[in-house]
């Protein structure tokens, strides 16, 4: 309940913050054109690509168990160590015990929304290891002490003077740097973090089952994290799986069409392994951490099994008109907007999270948008359907109906109310509150069957 | 019971439900409009115009000796620090042909081990596996490309390579690498120069990776 009110307040407080809303107007305009116009230019048929990746995406769930085994074996003989994680508190104690054995103090970490499903920087700060976050969004939200606002686009909510007003308080540069002047502030302070750190931690944004991890990105921050230092740990949830290289030919730019509107990301790196024998440079040792977390039960359940296709485009955040209006931080979850609000209570449980599946008009753009046919909100409906259903104890408004039921199916009880409400009715006017009161319709003195069998209207 | 086997059989309990599905496959061609004809002056224009757009620096030349003289304008606008390069015989042949160059050059035997001396090199010299028409990007494997560091460290990368290398989209390139397997750990596709819009998505070039990218492209008869 307590998740509920705290959603409600700071949904509320959003929903009236012109300048919130003025913000994220701007981005979200930028970002709707440029993927608009990328959908028409560079596909025959977006809705064609559309189905393609569903269906690829649907072939790998079908066979999951199977694709994940063939990862494993398959990126093990290239040298990297896997390791299987049910929730956060045990990828989080995998972490622990990898950068205990290896003395490591210092990270350098890539964008991950895996890593704050099962919040690394928390645990890594609580082992006294410094985390620098490289990616240009989540350094600013990191300095600012903050979660990420939005799966794609972490500082979405935050203006160039907001940055600046940041930077000069944290990195000592002018509060009227330009976006280009304190991208440069974000290169030179990150510079000698890749070269010093002890380990490099990502996510990924695909595995391959011929054994690989493949992650896409724009700045470079991810393929400096997975070069220089010499251990590479990867968060990846199980769900991320495509069959092989291939399959990126369709994906890529799928998946960057959707998320930012270009044709493809600037760099889009497969990691098969560590450094390989006769290799110039490269971690010794990659470590993937395969994160569980809810999404085997979801898999179990054959009506949500379909949105572990979600490729966390975050198009349908951008195309919600409630993310818009109340913003990434109000609903306080890793995954915000319409995919968050589905998978969310079946992550963290049904019962303080469900309020969420009620965040929606149900107006069904999330669904439309979705690069991988996600049918989003029906999947909220399920969800609220679900909640219902869990609910324990008396529910009034079951019983409610029920009695309602019962009564409008017998024309003789329903006379029987009529004539009770009849006769009440002085007395109910005297205990109802005032407002109830005046609401109260007052019975019909005959029933309509009656008035017929007394011929009114012949 | 581990995680893995608890998280293996909670997927194959669940499984027996799902309906079957059959992999699609679907060429480039069929799904992509810009997909272009397969002839070297088509690809090079189209690569040549999608890497400019991105504010990549694209040179065309006619001999090695050119492309030599493309790499000397190209340096000449980079500070005058050491220029790490790739091991490989076109790199070679090609600043073979000037004598100033040589001396800033530093070869993949003598890259020091240390990423923190790796860092102050000016400018990184690579070949490429395969330039991919479509979008104006560079596939490069690690294995052949001098390393991990040596296209991302330095602010600039060079690419040198010839019309040969050319294919139309992607699904080409990764066919191609499929067909020289090799023991390789790392593959990237890089399109354009490094670049960042995540401050109220104003475009910056040069966020972490390299501010430019040049690609020579050496015209093959």
């Amino acid at each position: 309940m307590k998740t509920k009110s705290e959603f409600l307040r700071k949904a509320a407080v959003k929903a009236g913050d012109k300048i919130h809303r003025a913000k994220i107007l701007k981005a979200i305009t930028t970002y709707t054109g440029k993927v608009e116009g990328m959908k028409s230019a560079q596909y025959h048929d977006w809705q064609q690509a559309r189905s393609l990746a569903a269906q690829t995406k649907n072939y790998v769930l079908r066979h999951l168990p199977d694709l994940l085994e063939q990862f494993e074996r398959n990126i093990t003989a290239n040298g990297a160590q896997v390791l299987w994680a049910e929730d956060a508190a045990e990828a989080r104690e995998h972490i622990r015990r990898i950068f205990r054995e290896r003395k490591v103090r210092k990270v350098v970490k890539s964008k991950s929304m895996t890593t704050e499903e099962i919040e690394v920087n928390e645990l890594l700060g609580g082992e006294g290891i410094e985390v620098l976050e490289s990616d240009l969004g989540e350094l600013i939200v990191q300095l600012a002490g903050e979660k990420p606002y939005h799966i794609v686009t972490p500082a979405m909510h935050k203006s160039r003077q907001d940055i600046a007003a940041l930077f000069h308080e944290k990195l000592g540069v002018p509060a009227s740097s330009s976006a280009e002047e304190l991208t440069m502030a974000a290169r030179d302070h990150l510079r000698s973090a890749y070269v010093t750190a002890d380990a490099g931690i990502t996510g990924a944004n695909f595995l391959l089952a011929e054994g690989a991890i493949v992650m896409t990105e724009n700045e470079g921050n991810g393929r400096l994290t997975m070069s220089c230092p010499p251990v590479h740990v990867v968060i990846a949830g199980i769900e991320k799986i495509l069959p092989a290289m291939e399959n990126l030919a369709l994906f890529l730019p799928l998946l960057t069409t959707s998320g930012t509107g270009q044709q493809i990301t600037c760099y889009n790196s497969v990691v098969r392994g560590p450094r390989a024998a006769g290799e110039q440079d490269g971690p010794q040792e990659m470590i993937v951490i395969l994160l569980d977390n809810g999404r085997s039960a979801m898999y179990g359940e054959p009506e949500f099994q379909h949105a572990l296709r979600c490729i966390r485009c975050g198009a349908c955040l951008n195309a919600c008109p409630v993310y818009r209006t109340v913003g990434g931080h109000a609903y306080g979850t890793t995954y915000q907007g319409p995919i968050g609000s589905v998978i969310t209570p079946h992550m963290r449980g049904m019962a303080e999270f469900s309020h969420l599946s009620s965040a929606s008009s149900l107006c069904g753009a999330c669904t439309q948008v979705c690069p991988v046919q996600i049918d989003l909100h029906h999947l909220l409906l399920k969800n609220r359907a679900k909640a219902t259903e869990e609910k324990r104890g008396v529910d009034l408004w079951q019983v409610g109906f029920a009695g309602w039921a019962r009564v409008m199916t017998s024309r003789k009880r329903l006379e029987g109310v009529r004539r009770l409400a009849v006769a009440g009715e002085a007395s109910l006017r005297v205990i109802l509150p005032h407002a109830l009161r005046k609401r109260l319709p007052l019975p019909a003195k005959k029933s309509f069957a009656r008035l017929w069998q007394e011929g009114a209207g012949r | 019971m581990s995680a893995r086997e608890n998280i293996l059989n909670r997927l194959r309990q669940a499984e027996k439900s799902a309906q079957e599905h059959t992999l699609p496959h679907v060429h480039d061609q069929e799904l992509y409009r810009d997909f272009p004809e397969e002839s070297p002056e088509v690809m090079l224009d189209l690569f040549a115009r999608r890497l400019v757009a991105l504010q990549g620096e694209f040179y065309a030349a006619a001999s090695e000796l050119e492309a030599a003289e493309k790499l000397l304008h190209i340096l000449s606008s980079a500070g005058d620090g050491p220029v790490a390069v790739q091991e490989h015989t076109l790199l070679h042949s090609v600043v073979e042909h000037n004598t100033g160059l040589r001396n800033r050059l530093v070869f993949e035997q003598n890259f020091p081990e240390d990423a923190r001396e790796f860092a102050a090199f000016e400018a990184g010299i690579t070949t490429a596996d395969w330039l991919i028409a479509r979008s104006g990007s560079i596939l490069l494997r690690t294995n052949r490309a001098g390393g991990r560091r040596l296209s991302v460290l330095p602010p600039l990368h060079v690419v040198i390579a010839t019309t040969g290398q050319l294919v139309p989209s992607l699904e080409q390139g990764l066919d191609r690498i499929r067909a020289q397997e090799a023991d390789w750990s790392y593959m990237t596709l890089i399109t354009g120069p490094s670049r960042t819009a995540d401050i109220e998505k104003i475009l910056v070039l040069g966020a972490h990776g390299p501010k430019r990218l040049a690609v020579i492209v050496i015209e093959q008869n």
